[in-house]
């Protein structure tokens, strides 16, 4: 038996509606820290802090595949409307921030390394995640029937499982054979470049849950229409 | 960093258009996706979808 709806169809209803303010105000605050506090790097001068948006667009791109994973799950095994929607909801904002990643790879990548691409794992995998998220939003949007949609969207986002397991294993290896191992100054506690990248990930966090919850309520919205008036409201699947 | 004038931090000490270029990149994105989401929801409301007194049809 699907899960009842049960979120309010006013986008004004009371919600995480502080994260409208905290989001922008995090990544000014990440970018005052990274572009005018810390300073430049030993051997790759101002260009590393570029790092500063892409490291934390790449960390939320891939905290949000692995959201959707679980909500996949969910979906599949307890047949959740509601969190297919979530998963809906979230997939444009990680794919959003994938293409915020890769093109900070790229500018980044030509003025230390001399090229735009370096065939590079953390890179490669950036863009296999925005792939990723490219074949869960036109796999859901492909498909009329919404429940059906919703099951096809869940068993593509459970392949990204293993995606999100090599990003991890090659994490945790830390260091890559063609960027440079010191990609970042001394992360000290407390310092400009720790709290750059805390900001802006604080940021990018709040407002990917600003836009997930914007779209969501959208989408719960249009998924009781089309319930309830298919024939007249019928011409967007959520 | 040292402070010395908008222009030098505008410069980036030669590496100035790349820094920008990746912050205006994640600005317009980010901004488009909010301005998406704010027509979508314009458009729904218009519809009446968010209208919590509405008779299911």
């Amino acid at each position: 038996m699907p899960m009842e709806l049960s979120l309010s169809r006013d986008p004004q209803a009371p919600g995480p509606s502080w994260t409208g303010w905290a989001a922008p105000v995090f990544i000014l605050a990440g970018l005052y820290q990274g572009l005018i506090v810390a300073a430049p790097h030993p051997e790759q001068g101002d260009a590393y802090r570029i790092l500063f948006i892409g490291l934390p667009a790449a960390w939320i791109s891939a905290a949000v595949l692995a959201a959707i994973i679980a909500l996949s799950v969910v979906t599949l095994v307890r047949r959740s409307r509601l969190a297919a929607l979530a998963a809906s909801a979230m997939a444009p904002t990680g794919a959003v921030f994938a293409f915020i990643a890769l093109w900070s790879a790229a500018l980044w990548s030509r003025p230390v390394l001399g090229t735009w691409w370096a065939w590079d794992l953390r890179p490669a995998i950036e863009l296999v995640l925005l792939a990723l998220y490219g074949g869960f939003i036109t796999t859901k949007a492909a498909i009329a029937d919404p429940s059906r949609a919703d099951r096809a969207g869940a068993l593509v986002a459970l392949v990204g499982a293993f995606n999100l397991a090599v990003v991890f294993v090659f994490w945790r290896w830390g260091e890559m054979p063609l960027l440079p191992s010191a990609s970042l100054p001394r992360l000290s506690s407390g310092g400009p470049v720790f709290l750059a990248l805390a900001c802006t990930s604080i940021g990018f966090f709040t407002y990917m849950m600003f836009t997930s919850q914007k779209r969501l309520r959208c989408l719960v919205a249009e998924r009781e229409a089309l319930a309830h008036a298919p024939r007249v409201l019928g011409e967007r699947t959520a | 960093m040292i402070w010395r004038g908008w222009t030098d931090f505008i410069h980036m000490g030669g590496q100035g258009t790349y820094v920008w270029a990746a912050v205006a990149i994640g600005a317009v994105v980010m901004a488009a996706e909010l301005a998406l989401i704010f027509l979508r929801e314009r458009d729904d409301r218009a519809r009446g979808l968010f209208d919590e007194t509405r008779e299911p049809r």
